[in-house]
């Protein structure tokens, strides 16, 4: 079994491996629910049968190659409109981690980790419990391509498939928590200006032209994202548009 | 409009003579119909939800069984609302049943929705036991902050 991963205070203490599961997620859910774990705590597994992506897309796992893993927060200091700033620390945790290793690493808004010429290298889920009093719990699932061999995909890659060689990921996974908590603790102190601003220093396609599709095909420049974490877009003639989740598309 | 009200104006029409009033305001829209034997009440609650109306005097003709039939009324209901700005569904994915459906049981700290923002999905519980009387919000539709999501009547 896997010790204690990381010089964390509270993050990664509490770890429940499974040789095998449907969704870290779910299976974090369940153990919030029966209250085995709280924050903290950490659900990882070796082979993901039946991961997700955000409502239904499905997400591909070879055994033992990768890292795919839930951590479970207590965000009771954000209202539910300030949630972004959960995709904000995590994206740019992991984002940081894969910097150490590889080249072109960036944050597809609004969390996928993207390599700028080979594409995604891995997806954030984040799940909360809400109810009226605000966010109860927060389920971060992470899952990272490490040691796939996916050079055959055109627009995912992996840490093999960039670098040619294997990698710990036991190593990379201890790396991230740790700096997920320096940036959660950073956020609990209230910290949110800085964060953003590292953010969208990683942020794919700042400042380039490029073209996207919100409907109709155009060309435009990200600016940013506004508080509620919606993309900004300055568009030729000079427009400004902000845009929702999956309401405008990449056009790479 | 207190139940008090309602009935005292079922009341007056009862005796009056005329067959049929309609009164509508702002908050509610209130139909009365008087047939040979009893009279009828509509009420459909707008923007408040309508108090119980209580059983209105029957006209004089009118025999024990021909009680007036009250077509809707939400008072006793509770509403599930919103908590945050986005986008509704009932189901936990797109393949499967919804969380809860009309006539459901649903009990405190159960799971009846998500909302979904920016990519960040969030299970919405709810505060209150009870049965589900209606789903107030299509699958996938956008949601405003506080807007009722579902009427739950708290006796079940």
């Amino acid at each position: 079994m896997y010790k204690i991963l990381a010089n964390t205070l509270f993050l990664g203490k509490d770890i429940h491996f499974l040789t095998e599961c449907h969704s870290t997620n779910d299976v974090a859910l369940e153990k919030i629910r029966s209250k085995e774990i709280t924050e903290g705590s950490i659900v990882i597994t070796d082979s993901q049968i039946r991961g997700r992506g955000q409502r239904g897309n499905r997400w591909w796992s070879e055994p033992r190659k990768n890292l795919t893993f839930s951590l479970v927060l207590q965000p009771y200091f954000l209202d539910t409109s300030e949630q972004f700033e959960l995709n904000i620390i995590i994206s740019l945790a992991v984002s940081e981690v894969l910097s150490d290793y590889l080249h072109g690493i960036k944050i597809k808004w609004p969390n996928d980790l993207f390599h700028e010429e080979k594409g995604k290298l891995g997806g954030i889920l984040i799940e909360n419990l809400v109810n009226q009093r605000g966010i109860e719990f927060s389920i971060i699932g992470i899952g990272l391509n490490i040691n796939q061999d996916m050079r055959e995909l055109p627009k995912a890659s992996s840490f093999f498939s960039l670098t040619g060689m294997e990698w710990d990921r036991w190593e990379i996974l201890k790396l991230i928590i740790s700096k997920i908590e320096k940036y959660y603790i950073k956020l609990k102190n209230g910290d949110k200006s800085e964060l953003r601003k590292f953010y969208l220093e990683r942020l794919y396609k700042l400042e380039q032209w490029s073209s996207y599709d919100d409907g109709e095909v155009f060309i435009g420049k990200i600016k940013g994202i506004n508080k509620e974490g919606k993309l900004i877009i300055e568009k030729t003639e000079g427009s400004l548009n902000y845009y929702g989740h999956k309401e405008v598309k990449y056009l790479f | 409009m207190k139940a008090k009200e309602i009935q005292d104006l079922i009341d007056f029409i009862s005796n009056s003579g005329l067959a049929e009033v309609k009164i509508e305001t702002d908050e509610f829209k209130l139909s009365i119909k008087k047939y040979s034997e009893a009279p009828t009440v509509k009420m459909e609650s707008a923007t408040i939800a309508a108090p119980a109306a209580a059983a209105p005097t029957p006209p004089v003709l009118a025999t024990p069984a021909a009680a007036p039939a009250v077509k809707e009324d939400t008072s006793k209901y509770i509403e599930i609302k919103s908590p945050m700005i986005g986008t509704f569904y009932r189901t936990p994915n797109p393949d499967t049943d919804p969380f809860v459906s009309v006539g459901d049981t649903v009990s405190a700290g159960q799971t009846v929705c998500i909302i979904e923002a920016m990519k960040l999905f969030n299970e919405i519980e709810s505060e209150v036991s009870g049965k589900i009387v209606k789903v107030l919000v299509d699958n996938a539709q956008p949601v405003e902050y506080d807007q009722p999501l579902f009427l739950v009547d708290p006796v079940g």
